[in-house]
């Protein structure tokens, strides 16, 4: 990790005293690994052990579910719609009828 | 070329058109002029609302990100023979807004490759909240549309796109690389990066808001 204003030394400290769970899944693992298995972006082998790691510890568990609804936050704040006369502009250009 | 004569044909019927089967798929490459209509009108025309919150992410203006939109529809009018039916639509359509957005504004900018630091390190916004002891569920409640956008807008332009189709438009990693051209792990990079950049941004605004009270300075 490189230390910066950012990054406090002791950032992680949390992960301390966590159990390391099935296939030695222990919380920095788990962290380095977390936006993949949120993202469904790995092998069904490594999400099953991930998965059991995030059901026997209770802090990773909180991380998980935080970013879980952060990302659901994010996804919500940028919803757009197009301006109405959007459609009507591309219909002109392509020359197709209104519908 | 299949020879669809009548005009304006209220209801083409599937079988009367040459390669298209049962199941409503073409083996045609080539499609007759109605054909084409219909079915860019049927697939693509929708997406055209969701093409605009990736074109506002683009250009980060509604004047721009209007234009973005109608140029990118137009190409993909002309390039829709390109286009598999059956393979992934959104996907190649989002690829022609990514590089329709390069050809229309990247050559004007010309600035410097963004070089992308790590000055966000491994800080997340969760171990913000939680050294601070405040509520997360307040926190998350606390951020507003704004907060979002304006944080998503600072990032840089590649790191933005990557977050926002992952996070926004729910597109696996290999879509992202295919849209964005670019190596998956290039893809896996940017994401991660960018969500911690979004994060710092997002902790700096909960900090201003006094939603994140206690501070380094505690």
């Amino acid at each position: 990790m490189t230390p910066s204003d950012r990054t406090s030394p002791d950032a992680l400290t949390d992960l301390d005293g966590c159990v390391e769970t099935e296939g030695g899944v222990d919380c920095s693992a788990l962290f380095e690994r977390l936006d993949l298995l949120l993202d469904e972006e790995l092998e069904p082998a490594e999400r099953e052990q991930l998965q059991a790691h995030l059901a026997a510890c209770l802090p990773c568990a909180g991380r998980a579910d935080f970013e879980t609804q952060l990302r659901a936050v994010v996804r919500e704040k940028c919803a757009d719609q197009a301006p109405p006369e959007l459609l009507a502009r591309i219909r002109a250009k392509l020359d197709m009828p209104a519908s | 070329m299949s020879d669809v004569a009548s005009t304006g044909a209220t209801d083409v019927e599937v079988e009367v058109v040459d390669g298209v089967q049962p199941d409503g798929s073409i083996q045609r490459a080539e499609l007759s002029d109605d054909e084409r209509n219909r079915l860019f009108e049927e697939q693509v025309m929708p997406l055209a609302d969701r093409l605009f919150g990736a074109a506002m992410r683009y250009t980060r203006d509604p004047v721009d990100a209007q234009d973005l939109v109608q140029e990118a529809m137009v190409k993909a009018y002309r390039s829709f023979h390109q286009y598999q039916q059956g393979t992934n639509l959104k996907a190649w359509m989002y690829r022609v807004l990514h590089t329709t957005f390069l050809s229309m504004y990247r050559k004007k900018q010309r600035r410097p490759q963004e070089n992308l630091t790590d000055e966000w390190g491994d800080h997340t916004l969760y171990d913000a909240v939680g050294k601070a002891g405040s509520a997360e569920s307040e926190v998350l409640a606390g951020i507003t549309d704004d907060a979002v956008r304006e944080a998503l807008a600072a990032l840089p332009e590649q790191f933005r796109m990557a977050v926002y189709y992952a996070d926004v438009e729910g597109f696996a990693y290999k879509e992202i690389a295919e849209i964005m051209e670019t190596p998956v792990g290039t893809v896996m990079s940017r994401i991660h990066r960018g969500r911690r950049g979004l994060q710092a941004a997002l902790e700096d605004y909960a900090r201003e808001r006094g939603l994140i009270t206690d501070g380094k300075d505690a």
